[in-house]
């Protein structure tokens, strides 16, 4: 997933390079409140620590192997914030004395796997694995699932920036300059991978760490002195104002039906007609991929009158919040919260 | 007189049959041998820096801040022929530094193919990159549909698809060359310090170098803890012992580099580290450097104003 120097353009690589530089200050400002002195140590380590992961050959089925990128992993141990730096430097070191990944694509590089991969791992595995028991199941469950969806939306933005450049950087007569695939094909090829290869190796490696570690070192999942525990963690603890803010946010969303227009970006090719007065090649081949939804448009076949159309949207919303709550409650049975299952 | 046990032919050892066995690389040869080429790898840049050649002689600052010009400038050619232009100009740079073309030639090659050479393949046809068809491979009667691709009546070779990899290649090989003939030049150490021009924080430099020496240490643990293994082991575990064996490895690791971080704080404090960074270069601009800096600066605009008005 290092995106090497040549496949993104000027205006790509420079747009992520905006994106870190503040997100690089403002971590390295809250490590330096939380860690004081300490934090070029931390760091050094975590991300020499880092770095050697994404070493380590991974045995996969059929005598393969993989290597794990470790930014689920790394965010649940040292907290998102220290994870994001440590991993950065990881890649700037792979970057710029390896030639691993390119130089001006350090700023992309470090967006999917420095910044989309260690959050979107570490809130996963908050959210999964809260209140289980440090040793439970449902940790290494929590972490697993973590190393799995952050690497595949990682890689998603991987593939998206390589797919953009045709439509962003072409000669006069439609030669494109920079990675030269699509998104309807990088899209598809970069996502097969992940989900049916990268992915699992990424969640054996995630689960298998914390569960290691939960054995012989719950000290260091149980957030040691030095990780930053962010603000809204500590908050987060009782769940009851949580429950009513969601349920508050629930009965509002038929309000949905009183706004006018369209989300900004959801537009289906229709509205894009109307807006631009064209739809985009690609957009047209990948609308219709999807064929089989029950409730299409948030409603239920045949209910055309207004009010029925109301009807089938909040009905819809429930749907949809009950599927949620029952997938939930399902993994809550089979992955407990504490050991003695 | 000789000990019977060493005349006599009866005792059978059973040795695997190891050749067969290996005939694919298993995981731990694979991160061994990964380990060992980092290391070797790195050991060889110093050996090209202290060569008395042109890149060598120039400040790091000016160096650093003259490549990373030339690398945008690389991102943002649009024709062949000035790429083209730009990578012959890196490899009379190169020669000039004292670097061995072949090795050059190879360092960059042997790499570009594997990855983006590849890649670069399907952009030919029309499938993947649409364009005007030169070359008719195969006709079909209407149009399939395989997923997300729609395979048209005509399977062709494109010129805009072949204009595409054509270019992708050139411009991933010169950017590669830049960067690998930045690192054959250039000391690690001075290096970082130089990466203060392109305004990195200092503190920022500090911590990267930091990492450095501490992934060598850790790149030696992992080595005995894979050798170790190694020589223990004889039948190859199933995929599930392998990967909860490295998943232990990587644990381990973890809890030695979080322990190690607070002996080196300690270590830091107790010889007198205030959380404030002093570096001590002794870089100095002179004559060759102002005369580079003048010739780079007319280069680039003069392939940037031909990259300009072409076309």
């Amino acid at each position: 997933m290092h995106i090497p120097d040549g496949y993104l353009g000027p205006q790509t690589y420079g747009a992520f390079y905006a994106i870190m530089v503040p997100i690089w200050f403002f971590a390295s400002r809250i490590l330096r409140k939380s860690l004081k002195a300490k934090h070029a140590s931390y760091l050094a380590l975590g991300a020499a620590f880092s770095f050697v992961i994404m070493m380590f050959n991974i045995p996969a089925p059929g005598g393969s192997t993989g290597h794990a990128v470790g930014g689920a992993l790394i965010a649940i141990i040292l907290g998102p914030w220290a994870a994001l730096m440590a991993v950065s430097i990881a890649l700037i070191i792979q970057a710029l004395l390896f030639g691993d990944g390119g130089i001006t694509a350090i700023g992309a590089n470090c967006f999917n796997m420095a910044f989309v991969m260690p959050f979107t791992g570490y809130y996963i595995y908050k959210i999964l694995g809260s209140k289980s028991d440090v040793s439970s199941p449902r940790r290494v469950f929590a972490a697993g699932v973590a190393g799995y969806l952050s690497l595949n939306l990682a890689a998603l933005f991987a593939a998206v920036e390589f797919g953009i450049q045709p439509l962003i950087a072409h000669s006069p007569d439609g030669t494109p300059l920079y990675a030269p695939y699509p998104l309807s094909v990088a899209v598809p090829v970069m996502a097969f991978e992940h989900l049916v290869l990268f992915g699992f190796i990424e969640a054996i490696v995630t689960g298998l760490v914390v569960a290691y570690l939960a054995k012989t070192d719950p000290l260091m999942l149980g957030f040691s002195s030095l990780a930053p525990v962010p603000e809204v963690m500590k908050k987060a603890r009782s769940s009851r104002g949580l429950w009513a803010f969601i349920g508050i946010l629930i009965i509002l969303t038929p309000l949905g039906l009183l706004a006018s227009g369209i989300a900004w970006g959801e537009w289906s090719s229709k509205e894009l007609q109307s807006i631009l007065g064209y739809v985009p090649e690609g957009l047209k081949r990948l609308e219709g991929i999807w064929q089989y939804t029950f409730m299409a448009d948030y409603n239920l076949p045949g209910w055309n009158s207004p009010f029925m159309n109301a009807l089938g949207y909040v009905l819809s919303g429930f749907v949809g919040v009950g599927v949620i709550v029952f997938v939930t409650f399902l993994m809550s049975r089979f992955f407990p919260a504490d050991r003695r299952s | 007189m000789r000990p019977r046990w060493l005349v006599t032919k009866d005792v059978e050892i059973h040795v695997p049959d190891y050749k067969k066995r290996a005939s694919r690389k298993g995981f731990l040869d694979k991160t061994i041998g990964d380990v060992a080429s980092l290391v070797k790898n790195s050991v060889f840049l110093e050996e090209y820096t202290s060569r008395k050649g042109l890149l060598q002689s120039i400040d790091p600052r000016v160096k650093v801040l003259t490549m990373a010009v030339l690398l945008i400038s690389v991102s943002l050619l649009k024709y062949p022929l000035l790429i083209g232009g730009l990578y012959l100009f890196i490899l009379t740079l190169a020669m000039l530094s004292k670097i061995p073309l072949r090795f050059f030639l190879l360092r960059v090659w042997l790499f570009v193919p594997i990855f983006s050479g590849i890649i670069a393949i399907p952009a030919l046809f029309n499938v993947f990159v649409p364009g005007e068809p030169i070359l008719i491979l195969a006709k079909f009667q209407g149009k399939w549909v395989l997923g997300p691709i729609k395979i048209p009546e005509v399977i062709a070779i494109t010129k805009q698809g072949s204009m595409a990899a054509l270019i992708f290649v050139m411009r991933v090989a010169t950017s590669v060359s830049l960067v690998v003939l930045l690192l054959l030049t250039t000391r690690w150490s001075h290096l970082l310090k130089a990466l203060r021009v392109l305004c990195v924080p200092q503190i920022f430099t500090f911590i990267i170098s930091m990492t450095y020496r501490y992934i060598h240490l850790l790149l030696r643990l992992i080595e005995d803890l894979l050798m170790a293994k190694k020589s223990r082991v004889i039948r190859k575990g199933s995929v599930g012992e392998g990967q909860r064996w490295v998943s232990s490895q990587m644990g381990t690791m973890m809890k030695r580099s979080l322990k190690m971080s607070e002996d080196v704080y300690s270590a830091m404090v107790s010889r007198g580290f205030t959380d404030e960074v002093k570096v001590i270069d002794r870089f100095k601009i002179g004559r060759v450097d102002y005369l580079w800096s003048i010739f780079l600066i007319l280069f680039v605009s003069l392939v940037l104003g031909l990259n300009r008005i072409w076309g």
